[in-house]
């Protein structure tokens, strides 16, 4: 789907000034059975990262077993295709992980799967069955790198952050004290649009300290 | 997992059963790390029928060594081609990896879902002109591996796309391993993206050195869906060269090297199929950039004296990468054996390079009796 679209959608601003929204004339067709959403577009309730199977075909559906942030969970009647963060989100409730382009550029959706982290958009949840899956949900109030990163970076809007310390948390499990090039290039998968990098480089070599 | 009425998800841990389920349900959708796949899941774009997942496979994930040549496990994922051992080995191919996304994208991305990604065979123009690797092996002369339920396939990775740039898998068909020569360190990979760091190629391009055989072999991708070997800048280079004493006696050789390949980059035949662009980017732009790349990869991997010796440190470290993984998997318990068939008959000459494994196909006799 193409940015224009997108914005279009938003652009609320734009075309006949009478303030009311035009529906689109294509939702009338090949709507999605549950959203009712046309295949391929997505409203603003609807953000990236949501699949959206074509108009046609069955689901092919089934079911998983996983441990999230310690607690052992099932998952049932799941399509095989979902994103190990729609299932987080919204069939677990877990929001510490967060839906940003839905397309593995930006780093807000990061999780640890198995202690790796990876990108939770991009990881089919099928693969987490028999797994440990670990959200920004599992530290609680005291952790050293929340600390740290609510410390430096709290100006921000926070969005990036959940991704930024699970990042963070499995550099420092493997690097105890990481290098800034280290922290540089772990870091670079994730976008943050309110501050600037020194930012968190700052906070990781303050985590490092409050480790000690 | 559960299971309705057909095969919705498979997991094997071996590559036999793995094989037996695609011939049985060709149409089950392969999936490694799923970094491509769930862009398109997420889209709309794709409803699979079933998912044959390949990332719990030990026998296709990893690295192994012979005499002449590395074989890389087609399911090993990006991070781990660029751990350091592998990165003393075949700093192309190591820099290659560590261009592709972020640090989170690469540990599930993997080297054979690299070269199967992009543009399907017959099927609409790839979403994301990705394939960052290929252009690494294509330059290193990599000849891939492929296994159905009956047949070993070997073709030279550029072989194994059409003029579209779709990758020509058989029905039921994985890719297994990689096959590449052992070279010497003398090699490079340069990216320009849209972004400083992790994004999609606006240029890759990659020079791989054999001071062995005197070949110089270039590719450059990112314009197209199949990166070009550009050869004549090589042959050009090859006679510029004092392989004896290990250095470059006229420091314009760089610069000339570098617009040799940028006027590759132009003319056609040379250039990708069709010479069509991907992105929109100006040509300008990316000839300008080819030639910064290659003169800037050139003076890596041959500076202008001295590499008699970094040739030398590079075969110790060779020799030591390859006694301690032998040692590792026997310790861990992994597969002593690589995802190849037996022995290789008959040398196949991947152009440019010295030969190396063949194109061949092998049947496999017996049903079960595992690899030839």
């Amino acid at each position: 789907m193409s940015q224009a679209q997108d914005f279009d959608q938003y652009d609320f601003l734009s075309a006949d000034s009478s303030g009311e929204l035009e529906i689109d004339p294509l939702a009338g067709s090949g709507t999605h059975p549950v959203s009712g959403n046309v295949p391929g577009q997505r409203t603003p309730e609807q953000p990236a990262g949501t699949p959206m199977p074509p108009a046609s075909g069955p689901f092919a559906t089934v079911s998983i077993r996983c441990v999230v942030n310690g607690e052992p969970v099932e998952v049932p009647e799941m399509w095989v295709a979902d994103s190990l963060l729609f299932v987080l989100r919204d069939r677990l409730g877990r929001t510490a992980a967060k839906d940003g382009c839905g397309e593995g550029e930006c780093g807000a959706c990061v999780v640890l799967l198995d202690g790796e982290p990876v990108l939770a958009c991009l990881t089919p949840a099928l693969v987490a069955e028999g797994s440990a899956v670990t959200t920004a949900e599992a530290y609680a109030e005291g952790d050293e790198v929340s600390a740290a990163l609510a410390a430096h970076c709290g100006a921000g809007c926070g969005y990036c952050l959940p991704g930024i310390g699970l990042t963070t948390r499995s550099l420092l499990a493997r690097q105890p004290e990481p290098s800034e090039a280290a922290i540089r290039e772990s870091l670079s998968g994730h976008l943050c649009r309110c501050l600037p990098p020194g930012h968190f480089i700052d906070a990781v070599h303050e985590a490092v300290r409050r480790r000690e | 997992m559960s299971v309705s009425t057909h095969v919705v998800a498979l997991r094997p841990t071996e590559l036999e059963p793995a094989v037996q389920a695609l011939a049985a349900e060709p149409d089950l959708c392969v999936l490694a790390g799923g970094t491509e796949l769930m862009v398109l899941a997420n889209a709309g774009r794709l409803r699979p029928r079933g998912f044959l997942l390949i990332d719990r496979i030990p026998e296709l994930r990893g690295v192994w060594f012979s005499e002449q040549e590395v074989i890389i496990g087609a399911a090993t994922t990006c991070a781990d081609l660029t751990h350091p051992d592998l990165r003393a080995v075949l700093p192309a191919l190591a820099q290659a990896a560590r261009a592709i996304g972020s640090a989170a994208l690469r540990t599930r991305a993997t080297l054979g879902g690299n070269l199967a990604s992009g543009k399907r065979l017959g099927g609409g123009p790839a979403p994301l002109p990705g394939r960052d690797l290929l252009t690494a092996l294509i330059a290193l002369g990599a000849v891939a591996v492929c296994r159905t339920r009956d047949k070993w396939r070997q073709v030279p990775v550029a072989d194994l796309y059409a003029r579209d740039g779709g990758a020509q898998l058989l029905p039921g068909e994985l890719i297994t391993a990689l096959r590449l020569p052992l070279g010497t360190g003398q090699q490079g990979f340069m990216k320009i993206g849209t972004r400083g760091g992790p994004g999609r190629p606006v240029l890759t391009l990659a020079l791989v050195v054999d001071p062995s055989t005197r070949q110089v072999a270039c590719a450059v991708g990112g314009h197209g869906p199949v990166p070009a070997r550009v050869d004549h800048a090589g042959q050009w280079l090859q006679a510029h060269v004092d392989w004896e004493a290990g250095a470059i006696p006229d420091p314009g050789t760089y610069q000339t090297f570098a617009r040799l390949v940028a006027e590759g980059l132009l003319a056609p035949l040379t250039a990708g199929p069709a010479g069509a662009s991907t992105s929109r980017i100006p040509e300008e732009y990316r000839r300008k950039a080819a030639e910064v790349c290659a003169r800037r990869a050139l003076v890596r991997a041959l500076p202008p004296s001295g590499w008699l010796e970094q040739v030398k440190q590079y075969q110790i470290k060779a020799e030591l990468m390859r006694a301690r993984t032998a040692v590792e998997r026997a310790e861990r318990g992994l597969p002593q054996t690589p995802p190849v068939p037996g022995p290789i008959s008959g040398p196949v000459n991947v152009p440019g390079l010295g030969a190396l494994g063949a194109r061949t196909d092998i049947t496999i006799p017996s049903q079960g009796g595992g690899r030839a």
